[in-house]
């Protein structure tokens, strides 16, 4: 009797390292457990804001590294970890998936998917932005095409799918989202001439429940939009996570560039549904509505980033609206339940549009197409933004958002469709010497901006913002940093020493806040040192 | 009934025939001799990168433009992935070494075009890859090499680079130019410096609230903390708050240009010399 309560007692101490149960009911009240971050932007909504308050802007600044992971594959270091009951699961290049004790960034288990030798990466490395979990399992997406199923526990592999062929260029870097009997997957490849889609699976078996794709067919609505048979090498690609509405049972996905990228003239048209944000019925795919930000675009313009949910007052109205700032330097807010256009405002430095008309069209300015010689257009390729995720804060109404301010020479080349080789017709030259990037707060029904914090280089780091008045993010020169979120004034910051590239995460560990952020080969997570104690030796 | 020439075999047997050729040509790149041969003998198409004439240039560029340009720039400048116009390639330092990266990728970080191009055009890619870094391809260089050695004492230019490990560190370290930068590229950066600002030297004035502004180049910088290596070599650390303004002046060069003062034949010697510099990395 004596042992057996020892034993109970052990498990008791050990209680949190068990992987508990993480049913949908929890992921969508998630808001109300920060001391977790269940999904990819913490929220379905997308906001990446903690209502956490024990980091504040008095104290912020006795942030230090609790403990670092070295990752190990060859590839770019982008993951959002996933924190619940105990574990963190990140993800490493090229498709891998480690368990961690959030406490001391010990290793509990490492899923490592071997790739095919001849692996077709068509226009980005070999990455992984992170998990979904669902009751006991971890779902990832692989580089070569498929989705899988690991037991959060153990990280045994208890099913895997084929999403889709990476011999012609399909594969998977975002993390999937799981919502309520569903895994919605997103795939790349939107520089190899694929056609995209959105799928979603069944959480226990892997079957495919619906498939939704971005591109249109001979007889469907849209394909009139894409000149002669220009449609079957579309693109479309819906490489970046997209929101969830669990009232009105959609999800909002971003859909990338048009094929081939640069050169316009073999797909004259509008291109639906491409550089578009998709509303689609979670429970059959349909679409309810789409809104093209970037019609027939020709400078590689993805719409995948993060379409923010937030409910706003607009024009002395409550209303439920999707705000996102694009890669094509316009920043949008729509009414999510219809679609439609309320207001659209440059963020960043753009030539190639005299601005937004009142159904929500880009005005494109002449000679603003890519060219033989090359056509100086801001932004560059890359675009104001991209994939690093922006914040909104309730609290403050503001929109964080990564800013890339640089412009690039556009050029348009021949092409002709090749199965798994490259789909572009052109290309770019930056103008990286000029260029600069920043944290933009904008006014989040005006995208007005607010204050700016500067960067040296475009920024490739996500956005966090905490109620405890504090926006975190990091730079290419390798600093993790916080901000007011009121004013952009910087009130602490750590040298990491590697390129910052991932979306900060912050959560609870044994009652304590901690800040997650990779940066070069690296996991670190912060925390304000706990005050000494008697313990002699290196046990905290 | 069995088709002993179906598309399956042909394309194995086109695979392994090129695997074939590109070994053989990979063996030439580095020097190692064919088995069996007491002479290596090199394929008919294979030669060194730089004997790449305008026709192999024209589609390597071609190629270029549809496999590379989507990560590394039109000009090679890089994007997603890293610029080509640097004076050494990491991962590509000589000819065998920038064949196989164009061959067969780097696993997790490019894609393996090899089999798609065939050994003749990964070829014509990887010569054009290697002249975007020399500026041009190899021209004929009309000056004196041993006048250009003796000017390049005489104008005092070890003021600011480093050659055979003599000289100040200021500018770029010269001791292999030759290899590094096609004649055309040398001969630009002495008359129009501005013109060809080497990766690493962005100038930058920094102008601190309380004192003395400084021009210099630029050696470190992040978001807070910015290094500047002023033209007497003093090196300067700013808290990037503490300073009034931090102007970046883009495609700007501390070194003086040559062309002014000096006659032709005297830029002429000087590139001849630069151009015959081969020595250590």
């Amino acid at each position: 009797m004596k042992n057996m309560m020892a034993v109970a007692a052990g498990v008791v101490a050990l209680g949190t390292v068990l992987a508990g149960q993480v049913p949908y009911s929890r992921i969508v009240t998630a808001a109300k457990e920060p001391g977790a971050w269940l999904t990819y932007n913490g929220t379905y909504d997308g906001q990446r804001h903690s209502t956490l308050t024990e980091l504040t802007t008095a104290n912020v600044s006795q942030l230090q590294p609790a403990w670092v992971y070295q990752v190990t594959g060859d590839g770019s270091v982008e993951t959002s970890p996933i924190v619940v009951d105990g574990r963190m699961y990140v993800t490493e290049p090229p498709t891998t998936v480690t368990a961690l004790d959030p406490r001391n960034g010990r290793t509990l288990w490492s899923y490592k998917r071997p790739m095919p030798s001849d692996l077709r990466l068509i226009g980005f490395p070999a990455t992984n932005r992170g998990v979904a979990i669902l009751d006991d399992l971890v779902y990832v997406g692989s580089l070569d095409g498929s989705l899988i199923a690991l037991d959060a526990e153990t990280g045994a592999k208890r099913w895997e799918t084929k999403v889709a062929d990476n011999g012609t260029g399909h594969s998977i870097t975002m993390a999937p989202l799981a919502i309520d009997g569903r895994i919605v997957v997103g795939i790349s490849g939107g520089e190899a001439g694929i056609r995209g889609f959105v799928d979603a699976y069944h959480p226990k078996t892997g079957a495919r429940l619906w498939r939704t794709y971005t591109v249109p067919v001979a007889g469907e609505p849209g394909v009139e939009t894409w000149a002669g048979d220009s449609w079957k090498n579309g693109a479309g690609a819906t490489w970046l996570t997209g929101s969830y509405d669990p009232e009105l049972k959609l999800l909002y996905w971003g859909t990338g560039n048009p094929g081939p990228d640069w050169n316009g003239d073999i797909r004259k048209g509008d291109n639906l549904y491409t550089s578009s944000v998709l509303a689609l019925d979670a429970d059959t795919g349909k679409m309810k509505w789409y809104f093209q930000y970037t019609p027939h675009d020709v400078h590689d313009w993805d719409a995948n980033q993060i379409q923010i949910l937030a409910d706003l007052q607009i024009g002395g109205r409550a209303r439920k609206t999707l705000v996102t700032a694009n890669r094509n330097g316009f920043y949008y807010v729509l009414d999510r339940t219809t679609g439609e256009f309320l207001h659209a405002a440059a963020y960043a430095k753009q030539t190639w549009a005299k601005g937004i008309d009142a159904k929500g069209r880009p005005e494109v300015l002449p000679n603003t197409e890519p060219s033989a010689e090359g056509t100086l257009v801001y932004p560059s390729l890359q675009g104001s933004t991209n994939w690093p995720s922006p914040s909104y804060s309730p609290q403050t109404g503001l929109f964080y958002v990564p800013v890339r301010e640089m412009g690039s020479y556009y050029f348009k080349t021949d092409v002709e469709y090749e199965a798994g080789m490259p789909f572009t017709g052109g290309g770019e030259r930056r103008l990286a010497d000029e260029a600069w990037g920043a944290v933009r707060a904008l006014d989040a029904k005006t995208g007005a901006t607010v204050w700016d914090f500067k960067l040296p280089s475009p920024s490739w780091s996500g956005v966090l913002s905490t109620a405890g008045g504090l926006v975190f993010s990091g730079s290419n020169e390798g600093n993790v940093y916080a901000l007011d979120a009121k004013t952009g004034a910087a009130l602490w910051q750590f040298q990491t020493g590697g390129l910052v590239r991932s979306n900060p995460v912050t959560y609870l560990v044994e009652g304590r806040q901690h800040v997650s952020v990779s940066a070069g080969r690296a996991v670190f997570a912060f925390a304000v040192p706990q005050p000494a104690t008697t313990t002699a030796g290196p046990r905290p | 009934m069995l088709q002993p020439s179906s598309a399956v075999e042909r394309r194995a047997a086109r695979i392994a025939s090129t695997r074939r050729a590109l070994a053989a040509a990979l063996a030439w790149a580095l020097g190692i001799g064919v088995i069996g041969n007491a002479r290596a003998q090199s394929p008919p198409d294979i030669r060194p990168l730089h004997e790449a004439d305008a026709a192999d240039l024209a589609a390597g560029k071609r190629l270029y433009a549809a496999q590379c340009a989507l990560c590394h720039g039109m000009d090679g400048s890089g994007g997603y992935g890293p610029s080509l116009l640097l004076p050494v390639l990491a991962r590509a330092a000589d000819d065998g070494g920038l064949l196989k990266v164009v061959d067969q990728g780097i696993p997790n970080l490019m894609p393996a075009y090899g089999n798609a191009n065939g050994p003749r055009r990964t070829w014509q890619l990887a010569a054009y890859v290697r002249s975007l870094g020399a500026g041009s391809a190899a021209t004929v260089v009309p000056g004196d090499a041993g006048r250009g050695k003796v000017l390049y004492q005489e104008r005092g230019c070890a003021a600011c680079h480093v050659l055979d490990g003599t000289g100040r560190a200021f500018g770029p370290d010269l001791s292999s130019i030759g290899a590094q930068r096609g004649p055309g590229y040398i001969k630009q950066a002495l008359l129009e410096p501005s013109a060809r600002v080497p990766e690493g030297h962005v100038v930058v004035t920094a102008k601190p609230k309380d004192a003395g502004s400084v021009r210099g180049v630029r050696i470190s910088e992040d978001v807070f903390w910015v290094y500047v290596r002023d033209p007497a070599g003093r090196v300067h650390r700013y808290w990037k708050s503490d300073l009034e303004a931090l102007e970046r002046e883009a495609g700007a060069s501390l070194m003086p240009s040559y062309g002014p003062q000096r006659s032709a034949t005297e830029v002429d010697d000087l590139v001849a010399y630069l151009s015959g510099l081969r020595g250590q990395r």
